[in-house]
C-alpha cells in the first residue's frame, strides 16, 4: 500500500492562468469573510447577553445564513482544486489512461449536476416567494444569491478541469 | 424511481471519483425531477440542512483547533507531560497519549492535529530509541482521542442530524475518550514490559514547575469552553467562538500568530468547513428522499424480523459501520448513515446519545484502516513515511480500540452515566 | 404533489410534533383515518416529527405543492403574509372559544383570502395548541416581575412583539439550546404551552410556571392550492370536514394532556404552578401596545378579534362547508 498516486506528476500541471488565480483569491476572500462573520456574530451573541443593552435576536439567524454562504461561496474553488471530500479509491488502482477518463467523467458529472442546481437557484432567487426570514426579514430569495454565484463558478471550474491535463496537485493534505 | 436506485447511483458516482456532495446530489436530483417535485425544493432542502444553529460550532471548532495547532500548545503540553512522566518505563508512550488527551480539549478532529502531532512526537520518540513504527502507530491511534473528547466535530454533526443535545453528546463522550486513552496506555504498558531500557531521566522539580506554568495558558482553554457552558455564561455554540477568541489571544501573547498567519488560518478553516458543510447539505436532500420513501421504516421492519435484541442489532451496526468507515470520510459517513440507522436504533430501544457515541468511535477507527485512512495518509505525508509503514505500526493498536468499542456497545451506562449525572 | 400511483392520489400531511403529541395522535393521524373511512378515492400519508423536513421548510414546500397538507403556527405563516401572524399576538383572544368563534366568523375572510392569494396555500381550519405561559425561576405575577429577566422568545416578529408587549427583554437562544440555556442560567425563562414545557422537560430546569395565558396558541391546517384543485368537490368536502371535525377532539386531547401534566407536576412537586397571575395587568398593557404598534390589516384584525370577545361565549355554528 502506498500513498494515493496522483494521476499525473505535478510537473505536468501547468501554472494556473492569472484570471484563475485572481478568481481563487476572490473566492477565498469571500469564504474567509463569511467565516469571520460567523465567528464575530457568535462572539457578539455570547457577550451582549451580559451587557445592559437591548438584546439582538438576529445574530443567530445571520450567522446561520453565513454558514450557508460560506459553504456555497467555496464550492467552485473546491471543485477547481479537487479539494471536495472525494472517495479517491480509483486513484490507487487505475492506470493513467483510465484515471484520465474517470477524471473527465467526474468533472462533467459535476458540471451537469451544477447546471441542475443552478436552475434550482434561479427559481429560488427570481421565484417571487413572499417569504422573508423571521428575524431580519430579508426576502428569502435573496439568500440564494450566494449559492447561485457559487454554483455557477463550480460549473465553470468543472468544465475547465475536464480539459486540463490532470487534477491540480494537492499541496497540503488536510 | 425507488430509493434503492438512488443509493446505487450514489455508490456508482462515489466510485467514479465524483465528489461526495455531488455524488449524493446527482441521483437525488434525478429522483426529485422524476417524482415531479417543484424546481427549487432540492436546493432549498439542501441549504436548510446547514442553516442550523448547532452546526455553526463546526467551522468555529475547526478554527479553534487550527489556531491551537499554530500556537505551539502541543509543545507546551509535551514538555509538561515529559517532566511528569520522565522516569516511568515506556514514558514517551504515555507522554504521547497524554499530549493527545491534553490537546483533545482544544481540538475536534483527528486529521487537523495528526500532522502536527506526528512532527512533534515521532522524532521525539525515535530520538529516545523507540522504534519508529511504534511511534507512528501510537501517534495515529491516539489522534482518535481528539474527535471523541469534547469538543468534537463529529459529535456536533451527529447532534444536529439526530436532533439531540450537543451538550449531552459532549458529556457522553468524555468517559469513552478516556477509555481509549486507557486502552492505549495499557498497550504501551504491555509493550514496555519487554523494554526495560525505555526509561527517561527524572525531571528536576524546577523543571516540573516551569513546564507547569507554561501549560497554564492552554489549560485555560477548556476552562473557558466548558466552564463557560456549565456556568451559563454562554451556550455550546457560542462557546466555540469564545474559546477561539481565547486561543487567538494566547497565540498573540506567545507571539506565535502574525497577521499573515491568521489570514492563512482563516482561509484554511474556511475551505475545510465548506467541504464538510457542502456534504452535509447534500445529505439533507438525501434525507428527504429516504424519509419520503420511508426507507428507515422498511429496513427496521426487515431487521426486526431477524432479531429484536438491541445488542445483536448494535453488533450488526458496528460491523456495517466499520466497513463503511474503511472507505468513507467519517463526517460524510455520519450524515449518510445516521438518518437511516438512528430511527431503527430508537425502535430497538437504543438511546440516541449512546448510539451517537458508538457510531462516532466506530467511524473514527476507519481513519486508521486501509484502503482509505485519513490519519494514515496525513501522518504518512507529514513524517515522510509510506502509508504502508504507518499502517504496520498502527495495526496492533486497533485491538485496544476495538475492545473499547465493544465495551461501549455492551455497557451503555459507561456512555450515559455522565450526561445523566449532569442532567443533560 | 398529489402523486397518483395509477390509482388514487395520496396526500402528504406533515407536522413537527412527536408521534404521541396531541397534534399527531389526535390531529393529523385522525384526519388520515377519517379520510380513509370516507373511501373517497384519495388517501393521506402522515409525516409527523419533522420526518420530511424541518418545521421551517415544510411551508415553502407546501407553497410549491411538494407537501400537500401542513400544520403551521400563524407566526410562521406571518413570514409569508404578515397580517396572519396577528392570530399569535398576545391577548388577542381570551380563550379557545373566542379564538374559534372569531376564526369561524366572516371577520377573518379577508385575511384568509389575502393569505391564499399571496402564498397559494389555503387555510382549512385552525386547531388549538394550548395557552402559552411563562416559566422562570421566580413567579411572574405582573409585568414588573419580568424586569431584569433574560427571557427566551422564538425569533419571529410577532413573538418579539409579544415580548415587548408583555414588558420582557428577549434574549437570543436557538431552540436547540433552550434547555441547556435554562439549566445553566444563560437564559432566565421562556414561554410555551404546557405540552411543550413538559415535552422538552423545561420543568426540570425551571422553578415556576406562571399561568399568564398570554397567547392562545393555535396552529393552522393549510393545504396547497394546487392539491386542493386536484380534488373533486366531494373530496374537498370530505377533507374539509375531516380537518374541522378533528378540531374539537384535538382540543379535548390537548386539554386532557395539560390536565394530566399539571397533575403530574403537582404529584412530583416538579415545578410550582402559579395560578394567581394578574392577567388583567398583562392584558391591558399588551393590548395597548398592539393597538399602538400594529397597523393596516394587522391592526384591523386585532381590533376585530377584541370586538368579537363578547360573542365568544355564544359560539356561532361551524363554518360553512365549501
Ligand atoms: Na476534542
Ligand atoms: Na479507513
Amino acid at each position: 500500500m502506498s500513498p494515493p498516486a496522483k494521476p499525473a506528476p505535478s510537473a505536468a500541471t501547468p501554472p494556473r492562468p492569472t484570471p484563475v488565480r485572481w478568481l481563487e483569491r476572490a473566492e477565498l476572500a469571500t469564504g474567509a469573510f463569511f467565516l469571520v462573520l460567523v465567528f464575530v456574530l457568535m462572539l457578539v451573541q455570547a457577550v451582549q447577553r451580559h451587557l445592559p443593552v437591548e438584546g439582538w435576536v438576529w445574530t443567530g439567524e445571520l450567522a446561520r445564513l453565513g454558514l450557508v454562504w460560506l459553504a456555497f461561496s467555496l464550492v467552485g474553488y473546491l471543485v477547481g482544486r479537487d479539494e471536495h471530500l472525494t472517495l479517491k479509491l480509483v486513484d490507487m488502482v487505475a492506470g493513467p489512461r483510465l484515471l484520465r477518463a474517470v477524471w473527465v467523467f467526474a468533472n462533467l458529472t459535476v458540471a451537469a449536476i451544477g447546471v441542475l442546481l443552478i436552475v434550482e437557484a434561479v427559481s429560488l432567487v427570481f421565484g417571487d416567494s413572499p417569504l422573508s426570514t423571521p428575524a431580519l426579514e430579508i426576502p428569502v430569495g435573496w439568500t440564494y444569491l450566494v449559492p447561485l454565484a457559487g454554483l455557477a463558478l463550480a460549473v465553470l471550474r468543472a468544465v475547465v478541469n475536464a480539459f486540463l491535463p490532470a487534477p491540480p496537485k494537492e499541496e497540503d493534505p488536510r | 424511481m425507488s430509493a434503492a436506485l438512488v443509493v446505487t447511483g450514489i455508490l456508482a458516482l462515489l466510485l467514479l471519483r465524483v465528489p461526495i456532495a455531488f455524488a449524493i446530489l446527482g441521483p437525488t436530483l434525478v429522483y426529485m425531477v422524476a417524482t415531479d417535485h417543484s424546481t427549487g425544493l432540492s436546493l432549498r432542502t439542501a441549504a436548510q440542512e446547514i442553516d442550523s444553529f448547532p452546526l455553526l460550532a463546526v467551522p468555529l471548532f475547526i478554527l479553534l483547533g487550527v489556531v491551537a495547532n499554530h500556537t505551539g500548545i502541543a509543545d507546551r503540553i509535551f514538555s509538561f507531560a515529559q517532566a511528569l512522566l520522565g522516569r516511568v518505563r515506556g514514558s514517551m508512550g504515555y507522554v504521547n497519549i497524554g499530549v493527545s488527551v491534553g490537546f483533545s480539549w482544544m481540538s475536534g478532529s483527528a486529521l487537523a492535529d495528526v500532522a502536527g502531532m506526528g512532527k512533534l512526537m515521532v522524532p521525539a520518540m525515535t530520538a529516545r530509541g523507540y522504534p519508529r513504527r511504534f511511534a507512528l502507530g501510537l501517534t495515529a491511534a491516539s489522534s482518535l482521542i481528539s474527535p471523541v473528547m469534547p469538543p468534537s466535530i463529529p459529535a456536533i454533526v451527529y447532534a444536529s442530524v439526530a436532533a439531540v443535545s450537543t451538550a449531552a453528546l459532549f458529556a457522553a463522550a468524555v468517559v469513552p475518550a478516556f477509555l481509549i486513552a486507557a486502552g492505549l496506555a495499557l498497550s504501551v504498558f504491555l509493550w514496555s514490559l519487554r523494554r526495560p531500557d525505555q526509561r527517561g531521566e527524572r525531571a528536576e522539580p524546577g523543571e516540573i514547575r516551569s513546564s507547569f506554568v507554561r501549560v497554564l495558558g492552554p489549560l485555560g482553554a477548556p476552562l473557558v469552553l466548558f466552564g463557560g457552558i456549565l456556568s451559563g455564561l454562554f451556550t455550546p455554540t457560542e462557546a466555540a467562538a469564545v474559546g477561539t477568541a481565547y486561543v487567538v489571544f494566547l497565540g498573540l501573547c506567545y507571539r506565535r500568530l502574525s497577521l499573515p498567519a491568521l489570514g492563512r488560518i482563516v482561509v484554511d478553516t474556511a475551505t475545510t468547513a465548506a467541504s464538510i458543510a457542502i456534504v452535509l447539505a447534500a445529505s439533507g436532500l438525501l434525507g428527504w428522499v429516504l424519509a419520503r420513501e420511508q426507507v428507515p421504516q422498511s429496513i427496521a421492519e426487515a431487521l426486526m424480523g431477524v432479531t429484536d435484541n438491541p445488542v445483536v442489532f448494535l453488533i450488526l451496526v458496528n460491523l456495517c459501520l466499520i466497513l463503511i468507515g474503511t472507505v468513507l470520510e467519517p463526517v460524510a459517513a455520519l450524515v449518510i448513515t445516521v438518518p437511516v440507522l438512528l430511527p431503527i436504533a430508537v425502535e430497538f430501544g437504543v438511546d440516541p446519545v449512546h448510539f451517537g457515541v458508538i457510531t462516532i468511535v466506530n467511524l473514527m477507527i476507519g481513519l486508521l484502516t486501509p484502503p482509505l485512512g485519513g490519519v494514515l495518509f496525513v501522518l504518512g505525508s507529514s513524517t515522510r513515511t509510506p502509508m504502508s509503514e504507518v499502517f504496520r505500526g498502527t495495526a496492533p493498536f486497533l485491538l485496544p480500540l476495538l475492545c473499547v468499542l465493544t465495551l461501549l456497545t455492551l455497557a451503555p451506562d459507561l456512555v450515559l452515566f455522565l450526561p445523566e449525572y449532569l442532567g443533560l | 404533489g398529489a402523486d397518483g400511483d395509477g390509482t388514487e392520489p395520496t396526500l402528504t400531511f406533515t407536522n413537527s410534533y412527536a408521534e404521541d403529541h396531541p397534534h399527531t395522535r389526535c390531529g393529523i393521524d385522525r384526519v388520515a383515518e377519517e379520510v380513509e373511512e370516507a373511501d373517497a378515492g384519495f388517501a393521506i400519508e402522515t409525516f409527523p416529527n419533522s420526518q420530511l423536513a424541518g418545521n421551517t421548510e415544510t411551508f415553502p414546500a407546501l407553497m410549491d405543492g411538494d407537501v400537500d397538507l401542513d400544520v403551521q403556527g400563524s407566526a410562521a405563516l406571518g413570514s409569508a403574509y404578515e397580517p396572519i401572524g396577528v392570530f399569535d399576538a398576545a391577548y388577542a383572544f381570551s380563550g379557545p372559544d373566542h379564538l374559534f368563534s372569531f376564526f369561524d366568523s366572516s371577520e377573518t375572510d379577508e385575511v384568509e383570502e389575502g393569505f391564499e392569494q399571496e402564498t397559494g396555500a389555503k387555510v382549512l381550519d385552525l386547531w388549538y395548541f394550548g395557552d402559552r405561559h411563562i416559566t422562570a425561576n421566580s413567579p411572574v405575577l405582573s409585568p414588573g416581575d419580568l424586569e431584569g429577566l433574560r427571557m427566551r422568545f422564538p425569533d419571529s416578529p410577532i413573538y418579539l412583539d409579544n415580548a415587548e408587549a408583555l414588558g420582557a427583554s428577549p434574549t437570543a437562544v436557538a431552540f436547540e439550546e433552550v434547555y441547556l440555556a435554562l439549566q445553566q442560567g444563560t437564559a432566565d425563562g421562556q414561554e410555551n404551552p404546557i405540552t411543550t414545557v413538559d415535552g422538552d422537560n423545561y420543568a426540570e430546569v425551571q422553578s415556576h410556571i406562571s399561568l399568564t395565558s398570554h397567547q392562545i396558541g393555535s396552529q393552522m391546517v393549510v393545504v396547497s392550492a394546487e392539491t386542493w384543485e386536484q380534488l373533486d368537490g366531494e373530496q374537498q368536502q370530505i377533507l374539509q370536514e375531516a380537518v374541522s371535525d378533528v378540531r374539537e377532539e384535538n382540543r379535548a386531547c390537548i386539554e386532557e394532556s395539560e390536565r394530566e401534566i399539571l397533575a403530574g407536576w403537582e404529584a412530583d412537586d416538579a415545578i410550582e404552578v402559579v395560578d394567581d397571575v394578574d392577567t388583567d395587568a398583562f392584558r391591558e398593557q399588551a393590548r395597548a401596545y398592539f393597538l399602538e404598534h400594529l397597523e393596516g390589516e394587522g391592526l384591523d384584525l386585532y381590533e376585530a378579534a377584541l370586538d368579537a370577545e363578547e360573542t365568544a361565549t355564544h359560539p356561532t355554528p361551524d363554518r360553512e362547508e365549501p
